[in-house]
């Protein structure tokens, strides 16, 4: 049984702060379940599943798998660490989503990776401050518009600010030649589809070139401060939010979670990015698409990209795909064009939120 | 009950009463008691007896319809602590922690006195002392009752109107995935407190002969001959429904079947696929849409 308390210390040095309660009941189920019957390895890794799901917020059989990757978590993780200090400067080098993904499953909470960073002893940049504590937490807000999803006859309780005057003019004239009553029915209004109805995938570009100096902070401390903002303006209006990091490749730091849960885990996060590397653009993209987001995507880069022929051909199957550049390019305000978004340049006081307006 | 008799309540110990009874029984005949009314899960039952005896709250998680419930309750009713055996409660998210607490009634109180026994009427978690609480659906418990129920499990007490009355019992919940509508995430202090262990649906043979059996149990003393190898094809569908993302109920199919046998029987004739089909579509807890797309899976399956 000494197995099993090796297998816990191992869980316990590479997960961080696990509650020692759970730990201590889970050892002690392994003894009173070996009681009751044989079990194997793999069962004790089941018995520590079951009493330490709750914790990590998974499900047992997802549990096993993450336990099972955190006990060879030691030796990984200085391999790790050593392969980011030594590709400085190369064009390939992994993302944070790259590393913290080879320990968890890409699907999990941003609280399990966030554990995983802290494990893996990456440097943090300070705490992310100093953008304003104010933003608009109006019911409006919570309505926000991004696209046109019908046009329709007027019911109750539409605002007059819907009406789509085009077409109920239109109607109202065909009315008056036919010298018939014009009525309620003749108003049409628009439908919007919200912007929190669906998730908003960030893709940020944290290749080398990301590290330049704009002012007196970096581009990539002032994207992920814009990024911050952003998550605490999604957070108080309950939408979902996802991240992608790409340089030459790309991968998810997190997949959609609601912002308002996971915010202090989010935030934190955003602190362990690191730039390095070449630019793929189109990397992003591809990845993406493949998991089947095609609108609502906000990109953040430099636009310096290798291949301009793929990423132009890839942006044609999105919508709405809003890009922030970094620098002023024209490939950028190209791409948002084609893709129905909108173009700004990355600033300390760039809103990401009014991209939706 | 009166509150007096409460508030003079003593300790129990249920880990050492839960390991005393095991031994009492016996491993094996537990498992053979179990499986008189669910097959397949043996492992699953001793997961659970494992928990209880070192003092953990075990929930058993998986998706509707493969015996949770009546597993919880099969292993209170072995166990028997106490008379009665367990305290079920069905959560729902309107729940508030004096459902679950129990409260004074205040007009009793002024006309008969605190200790009358109807001044107090305990909740389950009052009652529970001693014995089994099984919490059916658990995580669909709203914040506010969480809390009460975490205040008993980790002090052993519950407070009501200042007075404190001792509480202890083993507790065997079930949970439906978070996926489900109305169901609320655990607050992370209960969610460390509790043992999960996950209850999945059993392999083909095993499903086919769970169908067959739970099938005839529905019929009871209806004399009608089931083909099994109309339980193969529900079992086949089942595996295929999984596959494709969505996990059936073992109650749904066992009673699908039973509908068409009854039908069957009404007419005087044999069971024919197109009344299971009918019977499927009427016992499938999903809407239009999914349902479709599971009835194309089943014709799949009888022609493939």
């Amino acid at each position: 049984m000494d197995k099993v308390l090796d297998i816990i210390t191992a869980i316990q040095n590479c997960l961080g702060e696990i509650s020692i309660r759970s730990l201590a009941y889970a050892l002690a189920d392994v003894y009173a379940r070996s009681y009751l019957g044989e079990i194997d390895d793999e069962k004790i890794f089941e018995i520590l599943a079951q009493n330490l799901a709750g914790l990590l917020r998974l499900s047992p059989l997802e549990a096993k798998k993450v336990l099972k990757d955190a006990v060879e978590c030691k030796d990984k993780s200085s391999r790790v660490v050593d392969n980011v200090i030594g590709s400085v400067g190369s064009e390939k080098a992994p993302t944070l989503a790259h590393i913290v993904n080879k320990h968890v499953p890409i699907d999990a909470s941003p609280r399990v990776k966030l554990e995983v960073i802290k494990k893996l002893n990456l440097p943090a940049d300070e705490l992310i401050k100093g953008f304003a504590g104010i933003y608009a937490k109006s019911e409006g807000m919570a309505y926000l518009k991004s696209a046109i999803k019908t046009i329709r006859q007027r019911y109750l309780n539409t605002s007059p600010f819907d009406i789509d005057l085009m077409k109920t003019a239109i109607s109202i004239n065909r009315k008056k030649i036919k010298q018939e009553f014009i009525t309620d029915l003749d108003i049409y209004i628009r439908e919007y589809i919200h912007i929190i109805d669906k998730p908003v995938y960030i893709a940020l570009d944290v290749s080398g070139s990301m590290k330049e100096y704009s002012g007196n902070m970096t581009k990539l401390y002032i994207a992920k401060r814009a990024i911050a903002k952003y998550l605490q303006q999604m957070a108080s209006l309950g939408g979902s939010v996802s991240l992608v990091l790409f340089n030459t490749e790309a991968d998810f730091m997190w997949v959609p979670h609601q912002a308002k849960r996971y915010l202090y885990e989010m935030l934190e996060i955003l602190r362990y990015i690191y730039a390095m590397g070449g630019t793929e653009l189109a990397s992003a993209l591809e990845l993406l698409y493949n998991h089947g987001v095609k609108n609502d995507v906000v990109i953040i880069t430099d636009g310096r990209t290798k291949d301009v022929e793929k990423v132009l051909s890839l942006a044609k199957k999105f919508r709405r795909l809003h890009v922030v550049a970094t620098e002023r390019s024209s490939l950028l305000k190209q791409l948002a064009k084609l893709a129905g978004g909108k173009y700004r340049e990355l600033t300390p006081m760039l809103d990401i939120f009014s991209l939706h307006s | 009950m009166r509150l007096s008799e409460l508030l003079r309540r003593e300790p129990i110990d249920i880990p050492k009463r839960v390991r005393d009874r095991v031994r009492e029984i016996g491993v094996n005949e537990i498992i053979k008691s179990v499986n008189k009314r669910l097959k397949g899960l043996d492992d699953v039952v001793l997961d659970v007896l494992s928990g209880l005896m070192v003092g953990r709250p075990v929930v058993l998680v998986g998706p509707v319809g493969l015996g949770k419930t009546t597993l919880a309750e099969t292993i209170a009713e072995l166990l028997s602590l106490n008379d009665p055996p367990y305290i079920e409660v069905a959560c729902h998210s309107h729940m508030t922690a004096v459902d679950l607490t129990g409260d004074i009634d205040i007009a009793v109180v002024l006309h008969a006195g605190l200790d009358h026994p109807l001044s107090y009427i305990p909740g389950p978690l009052v009652m529970a002392h001693g014995g089994v609480l099984v919490m059916d659906e658990l995580n669909r418990l709203n914040p506010y009752a969480q809390a009460a129920l975490l205040q008993a499990i980790q002090e052993h007490y519950i407070y009501i109107r200042g007075y404190r009355i001792r509480t202890d019992f083993a507790l065997i919940g079930t949970a439906n995935p978070s996926e489900y509508e109305g169901v609320y995430e655990l607050s992370e202090a209960l969610a460390d407190r509790l043992k999960f262990v996950q209850v999945k649906t059993p392999d083909k043979e095993l499903l086919r002969s769970i169908i067959l059996w739970k099938a005839k149990e529905a019929l009871g003393d209806l004399e009608v001959d089931i083909p099994s190898k109309l339980a193969d094809i529900l079992a086949k569908f089942a595996y295929e429904a999984e596959k494709a993302g969505y996990p059936q109920s073992i109650r749904s199919l066992s009673f699908a079947l039973a509908d068409a046998a009854a039908t069957a029987w009404s007419r005087r004739s044999n069971i024919t696929l197109i009344d299971l089909k009918k019977a499927l579509a009427s016992n499938l807890p999903h809407d239009a849409e999914t349902k479709e797309a599971l009835l194309n899976i089943f014709e799949k399956t009888t022609h493939g």
